[in-house]
């Protein structure tokens, strides 16, 4: 047997039952469908409004989620930043640079 | 063209002629019996879900009763009514608070109290197939549509729908042993 027929015939057990059938023929027959003509029209008017509201909350949940993190990371960053290595400040400066021309002439002018 | 019959006689009730209640004819209830069984099939096809595919099939007829379009043929008519099903079936999976899980049960069905093993694995492999494959695998080897028209019924390219009937047959060959298409 193909798959054709066998899909096919799965397909035959989903059908719509008599009962299901008698309630929908029955509120379709109670629907008063000329009274639902301005509602519906405001609905189809107002629809893309409230699927923007949505839509809307949702982003900007987003939005601040993104800004947080954006904060949280630059906040980071600066800190990191700080951490730079000072010389110690009890060290005269005089002192330092004396001693570090001494060696230098040592090393970089050794046959002057 | 449907020839509904709006309540205006005087025998009915006053209530009934100032809200134009529609007044429901053997004509009407042929189109329900003829249609019913199409549009729940490709309902459940496109949520792979019992609940919301009764209330699609009421929400087409609701809406076949309200706009009562005129049709050039039978087959004009039936594919407004997939195209319409298609439609309302989208419009409720839109919705990113309300998009439903496939839960879908072949034993669940109301017409399936018999169904047999193999059947409900054939329906459980296509109902696990993502929705744009099962619904051109339906309507092309259920309904026999050519490419041409599944793509004119679901807005799609014929490329497209080539794609996920190709796809769509190769996940299936897969679930459910190697069977030839």
């Amino acid at each position: 047997m193909n798959m054709r027929k066998e899909i096919k015939q799965a397909y035959q057990h989903i059908h719509v039952s008599d009962d299901m059938t008698e309630r929908m023929k029955q509120e379709l027959y109670q629907k008063d469908f000329h009274e639902e003509e301005f509602t519906e029209n405001f609905q189809e008017d107002e629809i893309p409004q409230s699927l923007l509201r949505k839509h809307f909350g949702f982003l900007s949940a987003v939005a601040v989620l993104g800004i947080c993190i954006g904060i949280c990371l630059w906040n980071l960053s600066a800190y990191r930043q700080e951490e730079v290595f000072q010389p110690s400040a009890t060290v005269p400066v005089e002192k330092i640079a004396v001693t570090e021309t001494t060696e230098e002439s040592t090393e970089v002018f050794p046959d002057a | 063209m449907l020839s509904l019959q709006e309540s205006g006689t005087e025998h009915q009730n006053s209530h009934e002629i100032r809200t134009g209640r529609i007044h429901m004819t053997g004509v009407t209830f042929a189109v329900i019996d003829k249609y019913k069984d199409m549009i729940y099939r490709t309902a459940v096809t496109m949520t792979a879900n019992h609940a919301d595919a009764e209330d699609i099939l009421q929400e087409v007829f609701f809406k076949y009763f309200r706009l009562q379009p005129a049709f050039e043929s039978s087959s004009h008519e039936k594919a407004w009514f997939l195209r319409v099903t298609i439609n309302e079936c989208k419009n409720l999976m839109r919705s990113i608070w309300k998009r439903r899980r496939t839960d879908f049960n072949p034993e669940l069905l109301e017409s399936a109290s018999n169904i047999e093993e193999h059947d409900s694995e054939v329906l459980r492999a296509v109902m696990s197939l993502p929705e744009k494959y099962r619904i051109a695998i339906y309507l092309y080897y259920y309904e026999e549509y050519s490419v041409r028209e599944i793509a004119g019924i679901t807005s799609q390219s014929e490329s497209a729908v080539a794609q996920h009937l190709v796809r769509g047959r190769r996940k299936l060959r897969k679930q459910l042993g190697g069977k030839k298409l």
